[in-house]
């Protein structure tokens, strides 16, 4: 069983070992202290020079934004007293409709009596929020009340 | 407001909490096997092609699993705990600043704060309701660790909300379109990064878990249902933290996918953090949330003030 | 002024900063002492070798690294520069099902006994194995044969007590008991792990080539 085989043994290499790296080797340090801090300081100003351009340009925004709300404002507000009074006839109408075949109703008072005694009769006075959605569906009057932009 | 509004606000809160549920379900996929190559290993890759159904399996093993039902515990605060969790961590998600059809808070951060605040309450109760001796450790020390990271938190996002002048969390995109605060505020970002690490309990701060000490903290008596909600909510709120860092530090909110990206990254960042560092000392922590974060925090509120208000 | 002097840190650390002597301000001082720090240990002399923790280098170069270190964080950096090399690295999974470790000659796996080229069993019944097995796993009843050998009627061994030690391929004058290179024999019932008398054990000769390669390969150390 011994001679038969040809033994391979683990001899160390032709020349021997290369000698083994045992001291320290410090990390190799790629940015020293006063390079970290001047780029801290030096990337730091120039993001606060970008910051202060772009706050700038958002102050001109809102600028231009206020102004063009300011300007529509009357545009709007005559669409809404608009649509107010919209409303207003149609609920004229809706009563006249109604109260047509009632002997003694005229639209506008009750039986023919001013409602606002006091006041010269024909002062506009603004209706309670109920009798302004009187004939409307429960969802607008609904809407109105308790639905708000909460912001 | 129409009532279609009203329900496009409703169907887009439900898709964002499929979304969210979706994310956190990948997001554990990701720490294994992004935990697993920087161990020069594979994480899971058998399930589905490469592992992407993995976590279907896992939430079908957890749910299938026994409740356990402690005999000594208190029965309604250890079973109503982890639902609160999980519905905070669910509710704080509504803050995403979406253009269109979800809401827009006003007073966004202070919403945020308020519900981080609220979530040091479930893991305290988690603790103590178990009645057990791990657990009670590990959720106390969960809450000290959480309230004192709250302190520095909250004041780094102030320095942040003093370069925007709104709580609002839309504005940052806004104020961030020439440079990301991050090059404007550098420190303050590596605090926030580490603080929101402190906040969800991930290493190297991971004291309520503290895998190999307590065997698992605060949560070594909840099992399949109590466990999945307690985790689901761990890793919602490690996905809002991303949330917010890209917000306030990275470039805001732009409807571009380089938004997504970078919250992904961040993500990585903090599954990168665990597979990097171990475990901080317990006074060690507390060392450096109160004598290192905080002063930095506030000094660098008051030069951010000063900034803000005698030069722009 | 010496009190002066004494108290003000700057001037005594500037004064010795740019040399690496060790120094220990000395606490006691008296006054008299106008300021001067204590010499401690002079490093440079042979033969010593100071081990203690040595102040931290007060210049302003340093003071500056040191500050930089701990705001940004420049050491983590290395570390995850690390970690994130690590995971480009190639993972040293294997499939296991499809690809499977590579095994040495000397692996001690699944038992088998062995036979003569002939066809006649090695095992003559010595009960060398069952007196060396440190689990006391192996059980051996022996008689005589009909055609007069000296063989077992009974050899069974508990693959449950077993430990995989390998004494008893050792311990065997006649390499009938031997381990072979087989791991993946596991079954779902206990019973059919305890190897009974020979039956199992014979299936050594589903093993015989491998098991002879091995041998043949370990022969000189054996």
């Amino acid at each position: 069983m011994e001679a038969a085989v040809a033994r391979k043994q683990d001899l160390p290499p032709p020349g021997g070992y290369k000698p083994i790296p045992f001291k320290r080797v410090p990390a190799k340090t790629l940015f020293s202290g006063y390079t970290m801090f001047a780029g801290y300081f030096g990337i730091t100003a120039f993001a606060m020079y970008l910051y202060s351009l772009n706050y700038k340009q958002i102050v001109k925004d809102e600028i231009e934004m206020r102004s063009a709300k300011m300007a529509i404002f009357p545009m709007l507000l005559a669409e809404r007293d608009r649509a107010y009074l919209k409303q207003l006839r149609k609920n004229r109408d809706a009563e006249a409709e109604l109260m047509k075949d009632v002997p003694g109703w005229e639209v506008g008072t009750y039986y023919g009596e001013k409602i606002y005694k006091l006041l010269p009769p024909d002062s506009f006075v603004d209706p309670i929020f109920h009798e302004y959605y009187a004939h409307s569906r429960s969802w607008e009057w609904y809407q109105r009340a308790y639905l708000k932009l909460r912001s | 407001m129409f009532i279609l509004d009203i329900y496009l606000i409703m169907i887009g809160l439900l898709i964002l909490i499929v979304g969210v549920l979706i994310g956190v379900a990948y997001l554990t996929l990701l720490e294994r096997k992004v935990l697993g190559y920087i161990q020069i290993r594979k994480g899971p890759n058998k399930v589905g092609f490469m592992g992407i159904l993995q976590p279907f399996s896992d939430g079908i093993k957890l749910f299938t699993k026994e409740q356990t039902y402690p005999n000594f515990s208190n029965y309604i605060c250890y079973y109503f705990s982890p639902v609160l969790s999980f519905i905070l961590c669910l509710m704080i998600w509504m803050l995403i600043p979406y253009y269109f059809n979800l809401v827009s808070f006003n007073l966004g951060i202070l919403f945020f704060l308020s519900c981080t605040s609220l979530g040091v309450y479930t893991v305290m109760v988690s603790g103590w309701s178990s009645n057990s001796n791990y657990a009670l450790l590990g959720g106390l020390r969960a809450v000290a660790q959480t309230i004192s990271y709250e302190v520095s938190l909250a004041l780094i996002l102030m320095s942040s909300i003093v370069m925007i002048m709104d709580f609002n969390l839309l504005m940052f995109s806004l104020y961030q379109s020439m440079i990301w605060f991050i090059f404007l505020m550098f420190p303050l970002g590596l605090c926030w990064m580490s603080s929101s690490l402190a906040e969800t309990n991930r290493t190297p701060f991971d004291f309520a878990e503290g895998e190999s000490e307590l065997v698992s903290g605060f949560n070594v008596e909840y099992s399949s249902g109590g466990f999945v909600l307690i985790f689901l909510a761990e890793y919602s709120s490690i996905l809002f933290m991303s949330l917010l860092f890209t917000l306030i530090y990275l470039g805001g909110f732009n409807l571009s996918i380089f938004f997504y990206l970078k919250l992904s990254l961040i993500s990585f960042l903090f599954v990168w953090v665990r597979g990097t560092l171990p475990r901080y000392r317990y006074d060690k922590l507390m060392y450096l949330s109160w004598k290192s974060y905080l002063p930095v925090s506030l000094n660098f509120l008051l030069f951010f003030l000063g900034f803000k208000v005698f030069l722009i | 002024m010496s009190l002066a002097k004494l108290f003000s840190v700057s001037s005594r650390v500037r004064a010795t900063g740019a040399s690496s002597l060790v120094l220990r301000h000395a606490q006691y001082s008296t006054p008299s002492d106008g300021g001067k720090t204590e010499m401690v240990y002079p490093p440079n002399l042979p033969g010593y070798k100071y081990v203690n923790a040595e102040d931290p280098n007060m210049s302003m170069k340093e003071m500056s690294n040191r500050a930089a270190q701990t705001l940004f964080w420049t050491e983590l950096a290395r570390g995850f520069a690390v970690t994130l090399a690590h995971i480009f690295k190639e993972p040293a999974t294997i499939n296991y099902p499809f690809e499977k470790g590579p095994l040495s000659p000397r692996f001690r796996g699944e038992h088998a006994l062995r036979r003569y080229p002939s066809g006649e069993e090695r095992c003559i019944a010595c009960k060398l194995c069952e007196a060396i097995c440190p689990a006391q796993a192996i059980t051996i009843e022996a008689e005589e044969r009909k055609d007069g050998s000296r063989r077992t009627t009974r050899y069974d061994i508990d693959m449950t007590k077993c430990i995989y030690c390998g004494f008893c391929q050792e311990a065997c004058p006649v390499d009938a008991i031997v381990e072979g290179p087989n791991f993946e024999f596991s079954t779902e019932t206990h019973e059919e792990l305890l190897y009974n008398k020979e039956k199992l054990l014979s299936n050594g000769d589903k093993w015989e080539s491998e098991i002879a390669t091995n041998i043949r390969a370990d022969h000189l150390y054996r």
